[in-house]
């Protein structure tokens, strides 16, 4: 019989990341259905499947992101979506207008990115609650108009043209390429986030959530500490924003909204703040439940006009997301945590 | 030693909430500073560790200094690494975090692993009801627990001196006495200075060598911690006891001030 309610000895233990075999197992067999994911879904010749797994895959990098800066150290960001625009803008610029190989513009347009972060962050810092969402609602705006009307950003026009990477030789060209590309940096986004939760850095991001004034006696710099935040936050935002533009190979200011900043904060309410598993269920629920709503709309299924159905899911839409944050608001991680929790005591769970 | 002199808190500019409060802390030393709510005790406390600036308030005048150097205008992280503790009122733990998470944090200015970790196993000798709650989520800890939590957290950084603020602030009665031999068995052990701001003054007192008590913002008794317990005033106003050392219930507590301050 299988040991219940197994006791850790050591901080190491508790905070490892894999604590058995058999989640090793559950995570080869989970990596494993991922790699064959496109396979499966290219032989039914469904290709806007990949499409969509491929943007999910960007905007779990990119919410990660906002889920250090947001989730863990509670510093409200509405303007995420404009990091994403600069890492975006970032490394159209690099690679077309100055011929930079991809690599090394994806590395130094991220990096751009949280250095400008850490400018928008220095009058954020200094407040707390919805005035940090109001300066960095204001940040979009302004980032949005500079592009806008620059020459070297395209204006409105934007940028195209946008080239690939490529890998030992090969280039990432089609959909099922960028799939492996993205998954592999995604799982490596997500090794880097589950790390911070576990290291200092993320001790302290999540004691400044928690209690600002008890983490400065314990002589925590609480300031410093939001512009770290600020920074590997917009760092995620930037890879994704750049892998985006890449991938879509144009760079227009309607693709990075304010909708999309706010979505992106729903992302990580509805996952449960502050987790990283949570962040990324969170992107998939919404993406999945909008997507399906899309196909139903879109198909012949429902004997109505396509115009009715279109506006129809958008009311299904808000109204789930609705009842999910009424019923479950500690997210979706919450329901994971309870199941765990009783397969652990079964049959004595709560 | 801590010196506060002359000092003088404002909040916001207009809410004036210490008026020349002057008080020293010997270095090993436990002093408690007594007073009713609102009587300034919390400001004391947050005047010297610098968390005051954070709460919109400023020392309008007067000096604090730690071993004769100014620290009151120094940011709250730079005085707690100077070796000030400040236990905040109200058990302001970091309830998302595991307990040993929360202990950790207490360690943040440390960079020694080793040294950490038989830290950590002090504070469970400690307080050992926490060492089998380690990996559970503060939040889920009870009042009790979460009290012993803060106090740990603050042994993690080996401090000179320790501001606690109520400990024993919503405790059981049992609890209490409990709390204060172990404050005591630390100060012992780790020759710890402790300045504890109390309402519960008889348990405070117990353990104390000196003491003021605090009214709307000025120090209006001080002394031994002995000439306080006896002394009629603080009894009947600040501990709520009789003359024979007797709590007071609220009913009575009306008539036996009256009672009393005809018999002087």
């Amino acid at each position: 019989m299988r040991a219940r309610g197994r006791r850790k000895t050591s901080y190491a233990a508790d905070i490892a990341v894999i604590h058995s075999g058999r989640q090793w197992l559950t995570l080869a067999v989970f990596i494993g259905l991922l790699v064959v994911l496109p396979l499966v879904l290219n032989a039914t010749h469904n290709l806007n499947w990949v499409t969509f797994l491929n943007f999910t895959l960007i905007i779990i990098i990119a919410v990660l992101g906002l889920n250090v800066t947001t989730g863990m150290t509670g510093q409200v960001s509405l303007g995420h979506s404009a990091f994403i625009m600069l890492g975006g803008y970032g490394l159209a610029m690099l690679t077309l207008k100055a011929d930079w190989p991809f690599w090394a513009a994806l590395a130094v347009s991220t990096l751009v990115t949280g250095l400008i972060a850490l400018i928008v962050a220095i009058p954020a810092i200094r407040l707390k609650g919805f005035y940090v969402a109001v300066v960095t609602l204001a940040f979009f705006y302004i980032a949005q108009y500079v592009i806008r009307n620059l020459d070297i950003t395209g204006g409105t026009f934007g940028l195209i043209g946008i080239p690939s990477p490529s890998i030992a030789g090969m280039s990432i060209k089609g959909d099922v390429r960028w799939y492996y590309l993205l998954l592999a940096l995604t799982i490596l986004c997500v090794l880097v986030s589950v790390n911070i939760t576990r290291s200092r850095l993320g001790r302290s991001f999540l004691a400044v959530r928690d209690n600002d004034v008890a983490t400065a006696a314990l002589g925590v710099n609480v300031p410093l500490t939001k512009l770290r935040a600020f920074f590997v936050g917009s760092l995620f935002a930037a890879l994704a924003g750049g892998l985006w533009a890449s991938y879509v190979s144009v760079v227009r200011l309607d693709q990075f909204t304010i909708w999309d900043s706010i979505w992106y904060l729903g992302m990580i309410v509805i996952g449960g703040a502050g987790s990283t598993a949570g962040a990324i269920m969170g992107v998939i629920f919404l993406r999945l439940i909008s997507q399906i709503l899309h196909v139903i709309g879109t198909s012949d299924l429902i004997p109505l006009s396509s115009t009715v159905t279109i506006y129809s899911t958008q009311i299904i839409y808000g109204l789930v997301i609705i009842l999910f944050i009424t019923l479950k608001p500690m997210g979706m991680i919450s329901i994971w945590q309870k199941f765990k929790i009783n397969y652990k005591r079964w049959p004595f769970g709560v | 030693m801590l010196e506060l002199k002359n000092i003088k808190a404002v909040y916001n500019d207009i809410v004036l909430a210490l008026d020349d409060v002057s008080l020293t802390l010997e270095q090993g030393s436990v002093v408690v500073l007594l007073g009713s709510n609102g009587s300034g005790k919390s400001t004391t406390l947050k005047s010297i560790s610098g968390v005051l600036r954070i709460e919109d308030g400023e020392l309008t005048e007067g000096i604090v200094e730690l071993d004769s150097h100014r620290i009151d205008r120094l940011n709250p992280e730079q005085i707690a690494s100077l070796g000030i503790r400040h236990v905040l009122q109200g058990r302001s733990i970091f309830p998302q975090l595991t307990t040993e998470e929360n202990l950790l944090m207490g360690a943040y200015l440390r960079r020694d692993r080793p040294g950490t970790r038989k830290d950590l196993e002090q504070v469970y000798e400690h307080f050992p009801k926490l060492a089998p709650l380690h990996d559970r989520k503060s939040g889920y800890l009870s009042g009790g627990e979460q009290q012993m939590l803060v106090i740990g957290r603050a042994l993690m950084s080996h401090p000179k001196i320790m501001l606690l603020d109520e400990p024993s602030l919503g405790l059981a009665p049992n609890l209490i006495g409990d709390l204060f031999s172990i404050l005591k068995q630390i100060k012992d052990a780790e020759k710890t200075s402790l300045l504890i701001a109390e309402q519960n003054a008889a348990a405070a007192l117990a353990i104390a060598d000196y003491g003021y008590v605090l009214q709307s913002g000025r120090i209006v008794a001080s002394g031994k911690a002995e000439s306080l317990e006896s002394y009629a005033k603080v009894k009947r106003a600040y501990l709520g006891l009789d003359k024979n050392g007797a709590f007071l219930s609220r009913h009575d507590f009306r008539q036996k001030i009256t009672d009393d301050d005809t018999e002087a």
